[in-house]
């Protein structure tokens, strides 16, 4: 199979969907593509087809303005000649800047989108480790070089990663010269940031010998840690006649990755598409689907956003298996719950997402090693998935978050919709008063997983006061009544209303239950 | 760097050990926190950082004295009344007219009353409670509350719940901030059993933790005594074919393992059977009914919360409130035989808490509305029992007509602290953000822990690794006296297995071990040799 031969269109299982989004295909789009669901972002997808709904989301995203540089990013550390004292206290605001940088960025994430998603996949795909390099300025470089081109152009990427200065130490870049090769760079550059070791038929994409010659080609980068430069230094460079898939010649650094892409590049378009696959649909790629990503990102020279705008207009990907079928990464935990709850900004929150994040595993700037996170299943276990519900429970009971969760507003929101909108099947239900609707609704809004298809405990206690619970809700499907019971927690239904006392506790102990369920961590 | 590779599949690599599957899940799952500190054979003096909170994070007290007092058996159940329990017609000012005056449709009548004293007398709907003050394992402490009280049903419980003044929002519980002081890396190593256990009720602020929660509190009841039934809460059966049903299926096994430690609960609620009848119709009791097999099966939680809710008696109180406190003092009288019958009452000391207590005149509705200080209960086999504290003064009120509290709730959560739980004196204080006084109704003190000598093997000897900070490779030696089976496995500091070095017979002398770290993230890690003879343990650093 050869996928240079697909172009962008009509291929088998990148096909657009058919019709307009309804409201969960918009939600399934928002959650995929940010972290969770903005209502108003809702209301602006629904109702397009698939290809303009996709368009629209890259075209906004890639128009984001860039975050601000910091007052710092050019601050040097101190001569040499320096005293200790002045070199502590360089080292102490390194650290502060830096607390300060990863907690923006956590805040950015939160507040971003698609293109905040992306940097966070590239990151863990031109992973860097900050012990590497523990320095401000250079994380701040290395972010923004992934964050310039989040949707933009893939080979530009892998063309400045390799002079970054947080790359080139942590994968010792600096150390490679003339004489003296390292390959560390070589090997990660082939392995893992372009083709992989071996095709997608089994055979391998390169030898030993290529990583030890093109090892030479990249030699004579350096950084220079005084002036936070990177710099080329003819003399470190090994001029010498250097032989690689298939080329010879007194190659340097942009022959290396111009050949990449000539030679290998059907390869190169697999593996990425393939990380693609795993980031928006599922954790199984589907070779075919991969297949014809990897045409439509060749067809278009490397270009991020192309790939997206087929993938996610897809009917592939809004197949209903796929839909909850993703474990949520710590930081769409995090994000998601945010969103869920409605919180507003004013808080620590920045503080808190980087503590909770950290403590579930995804520490910004600080992926376990060069291949990344590994992700998926790796994310949950018997300590992980406790803390996820005790953060969640720790936001939900403390009241200096529950102030900035406004979760009266999301429910005003979801009662001005129809239930049928979530599921047709629902219909019969849109004249049950509030009380009954709204679990309806919050479950909806909370989880990915389609409402009939939760599993739920039955509660076994009947509501209270049952003789007044109207037909259409004792004859509904026992999981929605279980929704309903744990919502009402004891309350007479017509005790219930948003402007009630004690309807803030009744929200927030819901969402709980919401979040302590094991579909929670599903998206 | 380059001779141990991985590939970018995510075949097996090197260090993982969350790659290892079922068999680092197991691994992990049979790890207590406890076990942990006892199995790598720490020896005093070895202070180092214990997941990521080092260990001079609690005063000045020394970690190891902490770590030991995780061996008490000693459980402390909390239950709260919801609503604001009515103090003057639970314990009875029978000989005060003032309070017949303020209360002329609902006081309880003095020939009613079961008299402690000549003073003051339980409701007569505790007579349950009568029978263990009178065993002497039931100490009232009169008159409890704190200064300026806050009447909100929300705003006090939180006070309560966080130990805190009135004036000082604080986002952690009293019970959170003292497992958190106890149980330091608990946040980064939940281990295999839970530390609280809340049964029903919301959310609690009571077991939140300056890290994390502390406490495993769950939606609801149902879910827990299924967990304490079966060990299994989630359904893996049934679930919807294809990818979404898949992930159903590993994050309700993943929740099944943790939920909190089903295995533990199981075991716990299997080895733990109820040797009374419990009340019925009676939530509190069934609940209660839940810790008893919990406790007797050893599952190792110090802190249990349970709640009776309905306290809050604003209008024709008398029927309702004598019901809730019967509900109250059967639960916890029948819950006190069921640990009595295994001799187990010695440890658990169970304590009644409200959020406040009533106005001391009846208001129109024959109810009573918010007010301040009520008396509390404190029972259990070690509880000195008696009466601590003067009745409320019903003739000096405060502003608002309430009771002006004599016994700082604090002091309560002190005595706990400090002589139930043997924490340091300076640990409490920092627990409880100041020195409250004790009060005497624990019988038998614990003396606050001090570290166990050191166990110094002689048959081997760990000598340490070189070199050290090392990256990414380092060379551990030891050495043997006498021959025998050797182990050497390198944990991370949450205490998982990343690798095992060696696992076989081995002959006298010195051995040298290379580990290279490729892969590993810098940090701390620790090494532990397990022999015939003992087990040592060092740490060593990883810096790249």
């Amino acid at each position: 199979m050869d996928p240079s031969s697909t172009s962008g269109a009509a291929v088998a299982g990148l096909e657009p969907l058919n019709g307009s989004l309804n409201r969960r295909h918009a939600a399934h789009l928002l959650r995929r593509t940010g972290f969770g669901v903005r209502t108003a972002w809702l209301d602006r997808l629904v109702g397009m087809d698939a290809r303009s709904a996709a368009a629209l989301i890259l075209e906004e995203e890639t128009g984001a303005p860039m975050p601000p540089a910091p007052s710092w990013q050019n601050e040097l550390p101190p001569p040499s000649t320096a005293t200790d004292e002045e070199k502590r206290a360089y080292q102490q605001r390194n650290g502060q800047y830096l607390t300060e940088f990863r907690r923006g960025w956590y805040e950015r994430l939160w507040q971003g989108g698609l293109r905040e998603r992306m940097t966070l996949f590239w990151h863990n795909h031109f992973v860097t480790e900050l012990g590497a390099y523990n320095n401000a300025p250079f994380a701040y470089r290395y972010v923004t070089l992934l964050r310039s081109d989040a949707l933009g152009s893939y080979s530009r990427m892998v063309q400045e990663i390799g002079k970054d200065a947080a790359m080139l130490q942590y994968l010792n870049g600096t150390q490679n010269l003339k004489g003296r090769p390292n390959e560390n760079y070589a090997r990660e550059l082939l392995e893992l940031f372009t083709m992989s070791p071996s095709d997608a038929q089994g055979r391998p994409n390169y030898t030993q010998k290529d990583i030890e010659e093109i090892a030479r080609a990249l030699t004579g980068w350096q950084v220079d840690r005084n002036t936070l430069t990177v710099k080329f230094s003819q003399g470190r460079f090994d001029t010498g006649t250097k032989t690689f898939l298939g080329r010879t010649g007194a190659f340097g650094y942009d022959d290396v990755i111009r050949i990449l892409f000539e030679t290998r590049s059907e390869a190169i378009a697999y593996h990425i598409c393939e990380k693609i696959y795993r980031e928006f649909v599922y954790h199984e790629p589907d070779s075919w689907v991969v297949q014809a990503m990897a045409g439509v990102f060749l067809f278009n020279q490397f270009q991020i956003g192309p790939v997206l705008r087929a993938l996610l207009a897809s009917a592939h990907f809004y197949e209903e298996r796929f839909v909850g079928a993703r474990l949520k990464s710590p930081v769409e935990m995090l994000n998601g719950f945010l969103l869920d709850v409605n919180a507003g900004t004013g808080s620590d929150m920045p503080v808190q997402l980087e503590r909770y994040a950290t403590q579930l595993g995804q520490r910004l700037l600080s992926p376990p090693n060069v291949a990344g996170w590994p992700g998926y299943h790796q994310w949950l276990n018997t300590t992980t998935l406790p803390t996820r519900w005790f953060t969640a429970e720790t936001f939900l009971s403390t009241d200096k978050y529950r102030r900035t969760f406004d979760m009266a507003g999301l429910s005003r929101y979801l009662l001005s919709r129809r239930l049928e909108e979530i599921d047709p099947a629902l219909a019969s239900l849109n004249t049950a008063p509030d009380a009954f609707r709204l679990p309806l609704m919050l479950a909806a809004h909370f989880l990915s997983v389609p409402l009939p298809r939760l599993v739920l405990e039955p509660v076994s206690d009947d509501f209270a006061q049952p003789t007044t619970v109207p037909a259409e809700i004792r004859s509904a499907p026992v999981y929605l009544q279980t929704l309903a019971k744990v919502f009402l927690a004891g309350v007479p239904w017509y005790e219930w209303g948003l402007d009630k006392p004690g309807a803030p506790a009744l929200l927030f102990s819901f969402a709980r239950y919401l979040t302590q369920l094991p579909e929670y961590q599903l998206t | 760097m380059e001779t141990k590779r991985f590939s970018a599949e995510g075949a097996p690599r090197f260090g993982s050990c969350l790659e290892h599957g079922s068999a680092h899940t197991e691994d992990h799952l049979r790890w207590s926190r406890r076990d942990f500190i006892r199995m790598l054979g720490l020896g005093a003096g070895s202070a180092f950082f214990l997941g990521r909170t080092p260990v001079e994070a609690f005063g000045s007290a020394p970690l190891l004295a902490h770590l030991r007092a995780v061996e008490t058996d000693r459980v402390l159940v909390l239950v709260q009344l919801n609503g604001g329990n009515d103090g003057l017609n639970t314990v009875v000012p029978f000989e005060n007219d003032v309070y017949y005056n303020f209360r002329p449709d609902i006081a309880i009548a003095k020939n009613t009353v079961l008299k402690l004293n000549t003073e003051i007398g339980l409701h007569p709907s505790l007579s349950s409670f009568n029978t263990l003050f009178q065993d002497g394992r039931l100490a009232v402490l009169q008159n409890t509350g704190y200064p300026s009280p806050n009447l909100s049903h929300f705003r006090s419980t939180d006070i309560w719940l966080s130990g805190s003044d009135a004036d000082k929002v604080v986002p952690t519980g009293w019970a959170g901030r003292y497992l958190d002081a106890e149980f330091p890396t608990f946040h980064t190593d939940p281990g295999n059993h839970p530390l609280a256990v809340q049964l029903g009720g919301t959310a609690s602020l009571l077991t939140q933790g300056p890290q994390t929660g502390m406490g495993m509190s769950l939606a609801s009841p149902e879910i827990f005594s299924r967990i304490a039934e079966r060990g299994v809460v989630y359904e893996t059966d049934n679930l919807p074919a294809g990818p979404m049903g898949a992930e159903m299926d590993f994050v309700r096994t993943v929740a099944n393992d943790s939920f909190q430690y089903a295995g533990a609960v199981q075991q716990a609620s299997a080895a733990g059977k109820n040797q009374v009848a419990y009340p019925t119709g009676n939530g509190l009791a069934s609940n209660l009914s839940i810790v008893a097999r919990l406790i007797k099966g050893r599952l190792g939680a110090r802190i249990y919360h349970v709640a009776l809710g309905g306290f809050d008696t604003h209008a024709n109180q008398l029927t309702n409130h004598a019901n809730l406190l019967r509900s109250l003092s059967e639960a916890v009288k029948a819950f006190y035989d069921d640990l009595a019958a295994a001799r187990g009452a010695e440890n658990v000391m169970v304590m009644t808490f409200s959020e406040f207590g009533r106005r001391p005149r009846q208001n129109g509705s024959r109810g009573t509305d918010h007010g301040t200080a009520a008396p509390l209960f404190i029972i259990g086999g070690s509880v000195a029992g008696g009466v601590f504290g003067k009745a409320p003064s019903l003739s000096d009120l405060d502003s608002s007509s309430n009771l002006k509290y004599e016994i700082d709730f604090r002091s309560a959560y002190a005595t706990i602290l400090k002589d139930w739980f043997g924490l340091a004196p300076s640990a409490v204080a920092s627990v409880l953000g100041g020195s409250f006084g004790t009060l005497p109704f624990v019988s038998a003190p614990v003396q606050t822990a001090s570290p166990r000598p050191s166990e110094t093997p002689e048959a081997f000897t760990l000598h340490g690794n070189y070199p050290n900070p090392f990256n990414p490779t380092t060379i551990i030696v030891y050495s043997l006296a006498q021959p025998g089976r050797v182990r050497l496995d390198i944990f991370d500091t949450l205490g998982r297995r990343v690798q095992t070095l060696v696992d076989e017979e081995q002959a006298v002398g010195k051995h040298e071990l290379p580990f290279d770290a490729y892969g590993l993230p810098s940090g701390t890690y620790l090494y532990r040799l397990q022999t015939p003879f003992g087990v040592q343990t060092r740490k060593m650093v990883l810096v790249r």
